[in-house]
Formats: C-alpha cells, sequence, structure tokens
C-alpha cells in the first residue's frame, strides 16, 4: 500500500492506517520535538498533541506537497505553542552581546557531529537561541517567516541566531577539548 | 579532517536525530483519537445539522404566514358577513346588463336574511331560467341559492362578495358607491340591481 492510500485511509478515520502512519512518523517526529524541548516527557507530549492535530486534520490534507513536510510543520508549530504556553520561550531583543562576536570570525569549524551531539548541544542553549537555530538551520524558515511565528522583529531574529552560532561554536570546542 | 560550515553539519545530522517515542505515546494518542470519533459519530454532521436549523425556521415561518393569512381570511370573511348582511332591508329593481328595461324586482325579506327574486331571469332578452334567485342568510351561513346550486359566501374583495358553488362555478356580487348591486354569473351574464326609490 503506498502512503497516500494510507493517508486515504487515515481520512476515512481507519484505526490501522493511523497505527500506520504512527509507526512511519513518529520517530522523525519525536526527534523533531527533541530539538525543540530538551525535556522527554515535554517532548513526547508534543509528539502526541502534534500527531492527534494530524490525524484530526488529515482531511485538510490536498496531496498536493510533501506530507512529511506537512506533518513537520504542525509538529514544530506545537512545539512552539507548547514553548509559549510554558512561557519558555523568550527571545531577549539586547543585541548588546553582538559587540564581542568577532564577525569577521569564520564560522566554519573542524569537527564530525555526531545526531547525539547535536542534541546535546540544542540542550545547553537558551530556549530563544534554540529555537531560531533550529527553525532557520535545520526547518529551513526565512528571518521574516521566523519574525512572524515568533513575533519578533527580522532583525532580533538575525541577530538571535548570530549568537546562537557563537555559542554553540563555544560550546562545540569545548565539547571537542 | 575536511572543514565545514556549523550550518551545513547541523543539516547534514539532523536527519539522524530520528528517536523511537516511548509506547505510551501511541496508547494516550490512540485513546484520544477513539473518544474524538466516538464524539464525532454522536454528532451529526455540521451540515446537516445547518440544513435542520434552515428547515425548522422555514416551517416555522411557514407555519406563521399560514397562520396570519387564516386569521386574516377569517376576519375578511367575518367583516363580509357583516356588510352581507346589512343588505337584508333593501329592495331594489334589476334590469340585465343590455340595457333593455326588465321586470322590476322586489326583494323580500324571508326568514332571517332571504332575498328573493320572483320574477324570471332574463339575459340579452332571452328567458334564462325561471328558478327563483334568492341570497340566503342562515345562521352563519351566507348561501346564494341559483339554478339549484348553492353558493358560499367564500371571500370579499373590493366590495365584491364571492359565492363559490361546489362545482366550482362562481357569482360575484359586487356593491358599488351609487347603491347599485352587480351579480355576475361566470363570464358574460351580468345582473344589475339598483336600489328601489
Amino acid at each position: 500500500m503506498t502512503e497516500n492510500e494510507i493517508i486515504y485511509l487515515c481520512q476515512q478515520q481507519d484505526a490501522k492506517a493511523q497505527k500506520w502512519l504512527y509507526d512511519r512518523f513518529a520517530p522523525k517526529m519525536f526527534g523533531v520535538c527533541r530539538r525543540y524541548l530538551p525535556n522527554r516527557e515535554d517532548a513526547e507530549d508534543v509528539l502526541v498533541e502534534g500527531m492527534f492535530r494530524v490525524f484530526d486534520n488529515i482531511k485538510t490534507f490536498q496531496f498536493a506537497g510533501s506530507f512529511e513536510g506537512w506533518v513537520r510543520r504542525i509538529m514544530v508549530n506545537e512545539a512552539l505553542m507548547f514553548l509559549r504556553k510554558k512561557r519558555l520561550l523568550t527571545v531577549d531583543a539586547d543585541a548588546s552581546e553582538l559587540n564581542t562576536i568577532e564577525l569577521s570570525d569564520p564560522l566554519s569549524i573542524e569537527h564530525e557531529l555526531m545526531a547525539k551531539d547535536i542534541l546535546k548541544l540544542l540542550e545547553q542553549l537558551p530556549t530563544g537561541y534554540r529555537t531560531i537555530f533550529n527553525l532557520f538551520v535545520i526547518e529551513g524558515y526565512k528571518h521574516i517567516e521566523i519574525a512572524e511565528l515568533l513575533n519578533i522583529s527580522i532583525n532580533t531574529s538575525k541577530s538571535q541566531l548570530i549568537l546562537a552560532k557563537d555559542r554553540m561554536k563555544k560550546l562545540m570546542l569545548n565539547h571537542e577539548k | 579532517m575536511e572543514e565545514k560550515d556549523l550550518f551545513d553539519l547541523f543539516r547534514e545530522e539532523s536527519d539522524n536525530l530520528n528517536e523511537t517515542p516511548p509506547p505510551a505515546a501511541w496508547n494516550r494518542l490512540e485513546k484520544r483519537l477513539s473518544s474524538t470519533a466516538k464524539r464525532k459519530k454522536k454528532r451529526k454532521p455540521l451540515q446537516l445539522q445547518l440544513v435542520l436549523a434552515v428547515a425548522i425556521v422555514a416551517l416555522l415561518l411557514l407555519l406563521g404566514f399560514v397562520s396570519w393569512f387564516v386569521a386574516r381570511q377569517h376576519e375578511d370573511l367575518l367583516r363580509g358577513r357583516r356588510e352581507f348582511a346589512e343588505l337584508k332591508f333593501l329592495q331594489g329593481e334589476w334590469s340585465s346588463n343590455d340595457g333593455k328595461t326588465t321586470d322590476l324586482m322586489t326583494w323580500k325579506l324571508r326568514d332571517s336574511l332571504t332575498f328573493v327574486a320572483d320574477k324570471m331571469l332574463y339575459y340579452d332578452g332571452t328567458l334564462i331560467s325561471n328558478t327563483s334567485l334568492s341570497i340566503k342568510s342562515q345562521g352563519k351561513d351566507n348561501v346564494f341559492a341559483f339554478n339549484n346550486q348553492n353558493y358560499e359566501l367564500k371571500d370579499i374583495k373590493n366590495n365584491t362578495f364571492i359565492f363559490k358553488a361546489k362545482n366550482r362555478s362562481e357569482i360575484r356580487l359586487r356593491k358599488s358607491n351609487d347603491d347599485r348591486f352587480t351579480i355576475s354569473f361566470g363570464e358574460g351574464m351580468v345582473f344589475v340591481f339598483r336600489k328601489k326609490m
């Protein structure tokens, strides 16, 4: 059975198809949740809520684009909503720290990064940095989209990303040592 | 080791961040899905609810209109009967509408409200019938008897009393301002009654 056929069955609220779809996407989406929420229980809550929204709104999926992309967007929104609800998402607009960064520094690094290292490094970032880093680097959102999503200015999004990158670089160097 | 951009390092490795969620997550999700499915089954679809609501409103409007219309008809009929009853003391003469002078007809009051034309009826100078023409009112019913048919007062519009028989034929009696009464029997047969001086 193809993925589209499974999706069609899910639109008819077929329980077996729902399980199949969950098994197919849950590991990937749990990974997404973990990147935004270091706490495993929180990530699990977001995964359950997000997947529920996926099944609840699956009738609106028009088979026009990537289903995985559609699910991922729901999951990211759910993670952001969770952070807002718990008041964990505070993006500091103060860019004074930017002055301490040597912008001419090459932001490249000689390092072999493993998946588990990524999670560890992300966990050490403040929530605001982590969120913008995730949205820009991994999700591929543009600064204007991040600004709209987080209700911040484009410049704040940009400066927070630079700070996040700098912090990440330092963390990686420490990690290497 | 190759020097890579930090962002690229993350992008490359982010696909490997898959992590199997605890089995409890599926159990929780399954419970929520099944309870929502049950609720959805119980709840009628929104479109159906909307159609039902519109149908109920339309039905109520229709009932309201029908009851208003019936009440108005009833009121008109009562008013017609009252006006019709006022005719009981009328004495008049009649002529056909072809302008020929015809016999005088005297209206007599019989019983409580009965008008009888004793003379024979002519139309276009031809004897139509020697049936007596009578307008009766017996209790609540206003009946105009003609040619062995009972014409019952059904409506009153623009000073015209409309009588209908069971065979659906219709007689109209119109009251004009100059105390004349016109009686129409279907098409072409019209009699005009004038108040006797």
